[in-house]
């Protein structure tokens, strides 16, 4: 058995756009239906994706916006960001745009392993950003996208299978399928 | 007027133009206060300045939210930021350090403001923390104050939802706390202070949760079974106070030059952050230097403590001036923290606006940022900083600000310039803060006493901006120089607020005044207003009674009672009063120090405001519901024959006092009183059945009456006290029938008289039904009462005890009852009645017992001590003599106990009390049946005073207005730009046209005189007939009436009643104060004198005071009534009639200066009096015309007798020069002239025969001559005839009427005459004279 490999992510993005629900709900399997402004939390998950075993170290970020200063942690030891906006907000798409530049700017490379997330899909009715749109904005940056509603745990596991998947693509561990693929 | 007249006037002047000049110097009769004004105290004030409910913060929750190192979500800070929190850079040290750093000093910076209370700081809390921390401290706190400070620079801005935002335990979230809850758990009363970026938001989430919790009160008080009501009440959150550093919108300033925490560093450290501000602007020698000024805050004479105390004082200030009052007590006087935090948020407010940041407040403030007084600060900022290089660095002295002294002068200029209606002075705070230092002190004293001399209103200032501690404060000082001020302030405090004398007795502050009153060197002025304080520390206040008796104030008063300062004396007396009115020892120190011996000397003193002050000494003196002995009711009773002998005072004031004083001992002696009422109301029942008083009444000497037996209801008029007309009801069935005599007389009579209607017919009606009456004893009865017992001698019947001192009192008070003025008999007649009252319920009791059908109860002897005569001593019902109680009350059994608490009679008094009235108490329960008992029973002592209670004159309150009201003011009428002067000079001018004009006409002769100018019929036959010397007014008299008319323009001005009884008539009528503000004295043949205002100008006529003059007027059968002579320049009135003296008053002193025996058995019909040769002549009934002279002995001092008329004088003259002679006339006609000093008469002029009226025109040397034979006829001096007038002018030429009276006028050439056909006509000698 392999060991478990250790990664760190961080969860971005803004104001209650739902980082710490999808958080929690991919951590405890719980959706938090309050809202109490998250300072800074970290929590740990052991997870197997393709009979890999990962050590997830999750950061559960403040909110920001296009002004905060983007703090200097989150640039440092971590492996994969997961970019949050919500459908029903197009600030939170904006915003999130901004955070992906600031980003690379701190960590200074051109790519990062990133999954740019659309949170709250199950609010049809509030929803202002189309699914196409998010897609459009990953692709540009070379990320993978998803939209996902942090009421249901598989989109949430979804979510983080899905860092973790870029992550070992990034590392040059590319999928067994992929592999599978080349090989035949 | 030419100069060189003026600085010769005895030389340079005509007799004219010194006339005018003596205009300006002759005294004014009856225009003191006591005339114009009404003897009552002024308003009390409400008391809006003592706080009802000083509080304390005792408890205060530091709740810090500052998650060192980590920003707040929403917040974007600019770099560099504010960092300081607390003057302490957070990133200096590690995060956990520096919060515990803040926190600490935090709660320093608080400290300095209330050391005392509970700190419980907070850093970093979560919600439970908060919960548990403010829950606590409310228990704690109890219903005083708990602030709750709140710092949120650490986590998001406030929602608009209501909350704040705390942490978790792990410090991952930030969570809310809603304010609703914070609510809940502060409870009442509460500060909020809420130091983070749109605090304004919290500021309305609180009220409307504020008002959401009014709403549910309101609907759990309505419906009970309400699930809201089933809940424990949320507590309300009306007192609460909020303090925001910024407005809901707004950021807080992120300069980094400023601390992070502004608001927070301008409320507790304000002058740091002062200091801090204006750094940036000093030039760069100073920048550094700033934050060390040397000293401390607490110590005003360092540099930094002066500032601190500027500082204060200039914030105080602005919110005084700006602030509503109600709203200035409640933040800045009512709770010693949330003052200090108020004037420091007038700092942030103004320091946080320059930032572009509002702080908000709940209550509201007025904004004060811009107010002028910063600039002071900003000045004594500038003096301080400017003086800080050369003490640091060479050490020099620090020079103080002069910010105080220039305030100082400030608050004088105000006082010195300046309109009355204006803004109160700005500076007023200050001066109180002035009063702490002792450079300033005595200034600021002076200035205030100026200040509160303004009046009750500046007093009310003074109060309200909190002076009152630190007077009182100041009474512990032992400095001399201060000792005038101190009691100039406080005599205007106390004349203002009464109340205060509780908080003088706790602080020992009766002493201070105490030992200015025995201190001689202190200016009279002063030790009046000391014995004035003292009087009202001792005025129904046992506590300052007790403490100002130990203090000695007896001894010290009655040693100051012949000061020769007239105000002293009174204040004296009224202290004296004051301090035994029901209190037992100090009256006692006063029988021992013989303090009423020494009163009596003032019942004669010359100010009749003494004398009112000396009665009513005496009057609680005797007035004391304690126990007797036989001492002291022997002093009681020689108190009371003292007193007695006021009875015929000038002062209807003192009169008034006398009544109430003697009501004291009234109700002191009730059961003997309630003997001799019934002893009189059964001599008057006997006496006017066979009505021995038609021939014997002294009222049936004058000629012109209608039925002289029957004496007049007091009639109802305008200006009488309606009482005045009730007082002829009766109530009592057994004193009916002795009613209904004179009602069925009545019946026929009423008609007669004009002013008499209403009376009449309320008096037929409620005979019907007596059940709604007032009194007992009706006007007449007493009346006839008090005649019936001076004129006949009713010793034999009644027997030795009628004698006794309460029968010559129930006299005294008699006779008051029929006092000329009305307040003064009404206040009488309540004394008799509530005693007849309960005379003749007593009285009903017994007759069951004479009946036999009660013969257990024998009659009382003497001897036995029976208690059930002293019972009725021990605690009579009194009712009340207001209608309302008399009518209700029925009489009270006493409780049985109660009977035995009276120590056994006086033998003494037993002897004389007839056994027959002594025995009512006991058999009246019989009479009302038992259950009335434990009804009444259980206050014995609460009716006992209740005519004492009821009967005040307000002589003290009256007095106490004096203090009360500007005394440093010069008069309005020295102004010379004032109305009144102007309206005096307007008269004399009036007056110099007068005297010019008509002497021009009467120096060419008046040749004949027969113009009738003015002819008019009068509503009654005219008696007396008055010009007025300068105006065009006449006032002519019949019986009891004045009508005045305006002989220019021939119409009636005014027509008044008298208000003397229907069996008298006016007999004389003088204008005084002619020259200036005119008053009418009338004069009746009961020798009762009337002076009144207010006539003939639409206004209501007002009786400014009456007296008897004479008193005991002899009957006679042809009277002349009474007469009167009045002199201006000496203010002396002569009076005569009647009567066998002449006497004199002295108006000023409204005292009986002397009695002249006549020497002669008939009366007086005329009077001249020239002070100057202090000679009086008085022409006689029987002819004789009688010269005195005033100063010499009673028995010599008639120094000339004339016996050359053979008949009744009509009038003796005296010229008023200093070689004047005596003109007389007899009614034979035959005038005749004396010079003084010889005893023959010079010359003699035969005139008409039947003389009824004859007048002498003072300057055109004219007299003319009034016949019954229906004719007038003129003389010039020589006795030559100019004119003969018989008939009226007109087309009928009617026969002119039997002449009742003529007088000149006595600058014009007229001739008023009245005839006794009721015409009144005026006769000139030219037409359209002017």
């Amino acid at each position: 058995m392999p060991q478990p490999k250790h990664r760190k992510i961080a969860v971005i993005g803004y104001r209650s756009v739902g980082k710490s629900s999808l958080t929690i709900q991919f951590v405890e399997g719980q959706f938090v239906d309050s809202y109490d402004p998250t300072i800074e939390n970290t929590f740990n998950k052991l997870v197997s994706v393709n009979g890999q075993d990962f050590n997830l170290q999750l950061v559960d970020t403040a909110g920001q916006d296009e002004y905060s200063i983007f703090h200097q942690s989150h640039s440092m030891d971590i492996h994969g960001y997961v970019l949050v906006y919500s459908v029903t907000s197009n600030k939170s798409f904006e915003v999130v745009q901004v955070l992906h530049d600031k980003l690379l700017d701190m960590v200074g490379k051109i790519q990062v392993p990133t999954v740019l997330v659309g949170n709250k899909k199950d609010l049809h009715m509030e929803r202002v950003i189309k699914p196409e749109e998010g897609k459009k904005l990953a692709d540009s940056w070379g990320a993978a996208f998803m939209e996902s509603s942090a009421k249901e745990n598989e989109t949430a596991v979804e979510v983080f299978k899905r860092i973790i998947l870029e992550m070992e693509k990034a590392d040059g561990n590319a999928p067994p399928e992929e592999k599978k693929c080349a090989v035949m | 007027m030419d100069s060189d007249l003026l600085h010769s006037p005895a030389v340079g002047l005509t007799e004219e133009e010194e006339a005018d000049m003596n205009d300006w110097k002759l005294p004014l009769a009856f225009m003191k206060k006591r005339h114009s004004e009404k003897i009552e105290g002024s308003k009390a004030l409400a008391q809006s300045w003592r706080m009802k409910d000083r509080m304390k913060t005792v408890s205060v929750a530091l709740v810090l939210c500052l998650n060192v190192g980590v920003d707040p979500p929403d917040v974007v800070k600019t770099s560099p930021c504010a960092r300081l929190e607390c003057w302490i850079d957070p990133l200096s040290m590690s995060p956990q350090k520096a919060l515990e750093t803040i926190g600490a000093n935090l709660q320093k910076q608080y400290e300095n403001w209330q050391p005392r209370a509970r700190y419980k700081q907070s850093l970093d809390p979560t919600v439970d923390e908060v919960k548990k921390l403010c829950t606590s401290l409310r228990r704690n706190a109890k219903e005083e104050r708990v602030l709750f400070h709140y710092n949120g620079h650490g986590v998001p801005r406030p929602t608009v939802n209501g909350e704040i935002w705390v942490f978790n335990k792990n410090y991952t979230q930030y969570i809310p706390l809603s304010i609703y809850d914070l609510q809940t758990w502060m409870g009442s009363p509460s500060i909020f202070v809420y130091d983070c970026s749109n605090a304004g938001i919290i500021v309305k989430s609180f009220k409307q949760f504020a008002l959401q919790r009014e709403q549910e009160l309101e609907v759990a008080a309505i419906n009970p079974s309400h699930p809201l009501a089933q809940m424990p009440l949320p507590p309300s959150m009306k007192n609460c106070i909020q303090l925001a550093a910024c407005e809901a919108s707004e950021l807080l300033p992120m300069n980094p030059d400023l601390p992070a925490d502004l608001f927070t560093s301008c409320l507790t450290t304000p002058i740091k952050i002062a200091l801090r501000c204006v750094a940036d602007t000093l030039p760069s020698v100073l920048c550094c230097v700033w934050c060390r000024i040397p000293g401390r805050l607490n110590d005003r004479r360092t540099p930094l403590g002066e500032l601190n105390w500027i500082f204060t004082a200039i914030t105080d200030t602005i919110a005084w001036n700006v602030l509503p009052r109600d709203l200035f007590q409640k933040l800045f006087r009512q709770d010693l923290l949330v003052a200090s935090l108020f004037r420091n948020f007038l700092l942030a407010e103004r320091i946080m606006r320059s930032y572009n940041c509002t702080p908000v407040s709940s209550p509201r403030l007025p904004p004060t940022y811009m107010h002028a007084m910063w600039q002071a600060w900003d000045l004594a900022v500038d003096i301080c900083l400017s003086q800080l290089p050369t003490i640091i660095e060479e050490g020099t002295a620090f020079r103080h600000s002069p910010f105080f002294a220039e305030q100082l002068t400030a608050f004088q200029v105000w006082l010195t310039m300046g309109v009355e209606n204006r803004n109160p002075p700005e500076q007023l705070p200050i001066v109180l803060q002035v009063l702490l230092s002792q450079v300033h002190r005595l200034r600021a004293l002076d200035l205030l006493g100026r200040f509160l001399d303004l009046g009750p209103w500046a007093v009310s200032l003074a109060l309200s901006v909190g002076i009152f501690p630190y007077v009182l404060k100041l009474l512990q000082s032992s400095a001399r120089e201060l000792r005038p001020l101190l009691v100039f302030i406080w005599a205007k405090i106390l004349a203002v607020d009464s109340s205060c004398q509780a908080d003088l007795v706790k602080d020992n502050g009766h002493k201070y005044f105490l030992s200015v009153l025995a201190d001689s060197y202190m200016p009279a002025e002063h030790r009046t207003m000391a014995v004035f304080i003292l009087a009202v520390i001792v005025n129904s206040y046992n506590t300052g009674q007790e403490a100002c008796l130990q203090g000695n104030l007896i001894a010290n008063c009655l040693e100051q009672l012949s000061d020769p300062h007239p105000l002293l004396r009174q204040w004296v007396a009224i202290c004296l009063g004051r301090i035994w009115q029901n209190f037992e020892p100090a009256r006692w120190c006063g029988v021992r120090d013989s303090a009423h011996e020494k009163l009596y000397t003032l019942l004669s003193d010359p100010i009749p405001e003494v004398r009112c002050a000396a009665v009513f000494a005496l009057g609680t003196f005797v007035g004391n519901s304690a126990e007797r002995t036989d001492h002291s009711t022997t002093i009681d009773h020689n108190v009371a024959m003292m007193l007695a002998q006021l009875i015929n005072d000038g002062s209807p004031v003192v009169r008034k006092e006398l009544v109430v004083a003697l009501s004291h001992l009234v109700v002191q002696y009730e059961s003997n009183f309630c003997t001799v009422a019934l002893q009189f109301i059964e001599e008057e029942k006997n006496y006017t059945v066979p009505s021995p008083a038609n021939t014997a009444e002294p009222g049936s000497l004058t000629p012109v009456r209608d039925s002289p037996a029957i004496p007049r209801l007091r009639s109802v008029n305008s200006y009488t006290n309606i009482r005045a007309a009730t007082t002829a009801r009766n109530l009592n069935k057994s004193l009916q029938n002795l009613n209904l005599n004179e009602e069925g007389r009545r019946g026929g009579e009423t008609a007669f008289s004009p002013g008499n209607l209403s009376t009449s017919s309320s008096t037929s009606s409620t005979l019907g039904s007596p059940d709604n009456d007032e009194y007992i004893l009706s006007f007449e009865t007493i009346d006839k009462m008090r005649r019936v017992s001076s004129y006949s001698s009713l010793n034999s019947l009644i027997g030795v005890s009628f004698n006794s001192v309460y029968t010559q009192i129930w006299r005294v008070l008699l006779h008051l009852a029929a006092d000329p003025f009305p307040e003064v008999s009404d206040l009488a007649m309540k004394v008799l009645n509530s005693i007849a009252y309960k005379a003749t319920m007593n009285a009903r009791p017994q007759r069951i017992l004479d009946s036999g059908s009660l013969t257990q109860s024998a009659p009382a002897s003497p001897t036995s001590k029976g208690t059930h005569i002293h019972q009725a001593g021990g605690s009579p019902p009194m009712p009340s003599a207001s209608s309302s109680s008399l009518t209700n009350e029925v009489p009270k059994p006493p409780a049985r106990e109660q009977t035995a608490t009276r120590p056994p009679y006086t033998p003494t008094l037993g002897g004389q009390a007839p056994h027959s009235h002594q025995f009512p108490r006991t058999r009246k329960m019989f009479d009302k049946g038992p259950e009335q008992a434990g009804e009444d029973g259980d206050e014995p002592g609460g009716h006992r005073n209740y005519i004492s209670a009821a009967l005040q004159t307000g002589l003290c309150d009256w007095s106490a207005k004096y203090f009360a009201q500007p005394v440093m003011k010069i008069p309005e009428e020295h102004d010379l730009e004032s109305q009144v002067r102007m309206e005096r000079q307007w008269r004399f001018l009036r007056n110099t046209r007068v005297r010019r004009q008509s002497r021009g006409i009467t120096q060419r002769g008046v040749s004949r005189l027969d113009d009738q100018i003015f002819i008019n019929r009068n509503p009654g036959v005219p008696s007396v007939v008055k010009f007025h010397p300068f105006n065009t007014c006449i006032a002519v008299a019949d019986k009891d009436s004045i009508c005045f008319w305006d002989w220019e323009k021939g119409e009636r001005l005014d027509y008044f009643y008298n208000g003397n009884p229907r069996y008298t008539r006016i007999t004389a009528m003088e204008y005084l104060n002619g020259h200036d503000c005119s008053l009418l004295l009338t004069a009746t043949d009961d020798g009762a004198l009337r002076i009144w205002k207010n006539f003939a100008d639409q206004k209501n006529p007002e009786m400014v005071t009456a007296w008897q003059g004479l008193s005991d007027m002899l009957p006679t059968t042809r009277g002349a009534g009474m007469v009167v002579d009045w002199e201006q320049e000496t203010g002396l009135l002569m009076t005569s009639g009647d009567v066998r003296v002449v006497r004199i008053w002295d108006t000023d002193r409204e005292m009986k200066v002397q009695d002249i025996p006549t020497g002669a058995d008939s009366c007086v019909t005329s009077l001249s009096c020239d002070s100057q040769r202090s000679l009086i002549v008085a022409g006689l009934g029987d002819g004789s015309v009688r010269v005195f002279d005033r100063r010499m002995g009673p028995n010599e001092c008639r120094v000339m007798t004339y016996r050359e008329h053979g008949a009744w004088v009509v009038k003796a003259h005296l010229q008023k020069e200093t070689d004047g002679h005596i003109i007389s006339v007899s009614v034979n006609g035959d005038v005749r002239f004396f010079e003084p000093r010889s005893p023959d008469s010079i010359n003699v002029l035969q005139t008409v025969k039947g003389l009824t009226a004859l007048d002498i025109h003072p300057q055109a040397n004219l007299f003319a001559c009034g016949s019954m034979n229906q004719f007038i006829a003129v003389y010039n001096a020589n006795g030559d005839v100019i004119s003969n007038i018989k008939y009226y002018d007109g087309f009928m030429g009617q026969r002119i009427g039997a002449i009742s009276c003529l007088a000149f006028h006595p600058h014009w050439p007229h001739l008023a005459v009245g005839s006794n056909d009721y015409y009144m006509s005026i006769y000139s000698a030219e037409k359209r004279l002017r």
